[in-house]
């Protein structure tokens, strides 16, 4: 099931026009983190946490991945974390929004609405700060070890 | 002009296409000073707002402002990569002036990396998949594979004629869903409840801006983050209104 991130992927980083060679780099990352997802999931993480340590992942990896093979680290921290997001949560949220206004007992719906909508938002927030975190906070520092190993002839 | 005026143009011409092409501020900053500096100045700081962006160069003895307006903010990582490149071949090799000018002219003209018609397909080929990683079934996929394909056409039409981003995003969101709950509708099932319905306009998400919005503010870029967020949240909410506005539209309908 999770080979369909690749799919879902390209669309998104042929819209963010990356380099034909980067594609890939970028629907494996993007598979491997569907993957560790499902896992954590599967071990009772919640979505927003799964997601988080996907996105990290992401993160992490591109931080070292991008300077390594010269492109800019958003081509491989964004377009992997895109299938990551939480659709249905979302859905199910504006289905259940338009509910409350239209349905016979709002009150019933009310505790359900919440639930979807704070599941998306902490995901999407979780997305956001994992795939961008580790390049910021390592991204420099990696690129520099990484540098004084290439020049190093016994490293 | 002087080799100080060259290093403040061509820094802005650099910050203007890194904001162009998808940067976040701390890196659009970056770059900006680090071919500022490779380039003679001995100080140069930048500042960027979301659609602006500002320089002050100096070499000890004199000292230059300008700015220069940032159109809009786009998306092109292929551009990212190149300006990556020429910033660190600038430092490392001592390029001239005039040999940065004539890359980035290349830069700013370099042709689409794939031609539109792909990438309409692809979209559709990647709400298709989210339909599929939510759980809907062939004949789920494929309606969303159709209207995914549609509704991203539909956004790149709009904005090939400059409407604003609720125009376009609404009016994508509006038809790819109503193909999609048109199809489940009338093959018995119900929008409401189909995993289909979910992926129908998960194309239009706004990634880039979400996460540059999200680094924005980690860099204490506040008032950046911000606009870029406020811009996720309008695409955001116009889908969720041209899907609302459809799945209506069905309801009615049947």
């Amino acid at each position: 099931m999770s080979l369909w991130a690749a799919v879902a992927v390209l669309g998104f980083a042929m819209v963010f026009s990356v380099p034909r060679r980067a594609l890939p780099g970028i629907a494996l990352l993007a598979v491997a983190a569907h993957l560790l997802r499902a896992a954590c999931l599967e071990q009772g993480m919640t979505l927003p946490a799964a997601s988080l340590l996907a996105a990290l992942f992401v993160g992490a990896t591109a931080a070292v991945v991008a300077p390594r093979t010269g492109e800019a680290t958003p081509i491989y921290a964004f377009a992997p974390v895109i299938p990551l997001v939480p659709g249905t949560a979302m859905f199910d949220t504006l289905i259940g929004l338009l509910a409350l206004t239209s349905g016979a007992d709002p009150a019933a719906r009310v505790d359900q609405v919440a639930v979807d909508a704070t599941t998306a938002t902490l995901t999407i927030i979780a997305l956001a700060v994992g795939a961008i975190g580790p390049t910021l906070v390592l991204g420099t520092r990696i690129a520099r070890l990484m540098e004084r190993t290439s020049i190093d002839p016994d490293g | 002009m002087s080799d100080l005026a060259d290093a403040l143009d061509l820094a802005l011409e650099v910050g203007e296409l890194v904001q162009l092409s998808g940067g976040h501020t701390s890196r659009t900053v970056d770059q900006m000073e680090r071919i500022a500096r490779a380039l003679g100045a001995q100080e140069g700081h930048a500042a960027i707002s979301s659609v602006n962006v500002a320089m002050t160069v100096s070499d000890g003895a004199t000292r230059l402002s300008a700015g220069r307006h940032a159109g809009h903010l786009g998306i092109n990582f292929s551009t990212l990569t190149a300006l990556e490149r020429l910033v660190d071949d600038t430092e490392a090799h001592g390029l001239t002036a005039a040999q940065v000018r004539a890359r980035l002219t290349l830069i700013r003209h370099a042709g689409r990396v794939y031609p539109p018609w792909l990438v309409m397909l692809a979209l559709g080929g990647s709400s298709a998949a989210f339909a599929v990683l939510f759980g809907a079934g062939l004949a789920g996929a494929l309606l969303v594979l159709v209207g995914g394909t549609l509704g991203a056409t539909v956004r790149h039409l709009l904005v090939a004629r400059h409407k604003p981003p609720f125009v376009a995003v609404t009016s994508a969101a509006f038809v790819a869903a109503l193909v999609v709950a048109g199809g489940i509708a009338w093959g018995g099932g119900s929008p409401a409840s189909e995993p289909a319905m979910a992926a129908a306009t998960l194309f239009l998400v706004p990634g880039v801006p979400m996460l540059n919005g999200t680094a924005d503010l980690l860099t204490a870029h506040y008032l950046n983050g911000l606009v870029r967020l406020a811009m996720s949240a309008v695409i955001i909410g116009s889908a969720a209104a041209g899907l609302a506005a459809a799945v209506g539209v069905v309801g009615w309908l049947r």
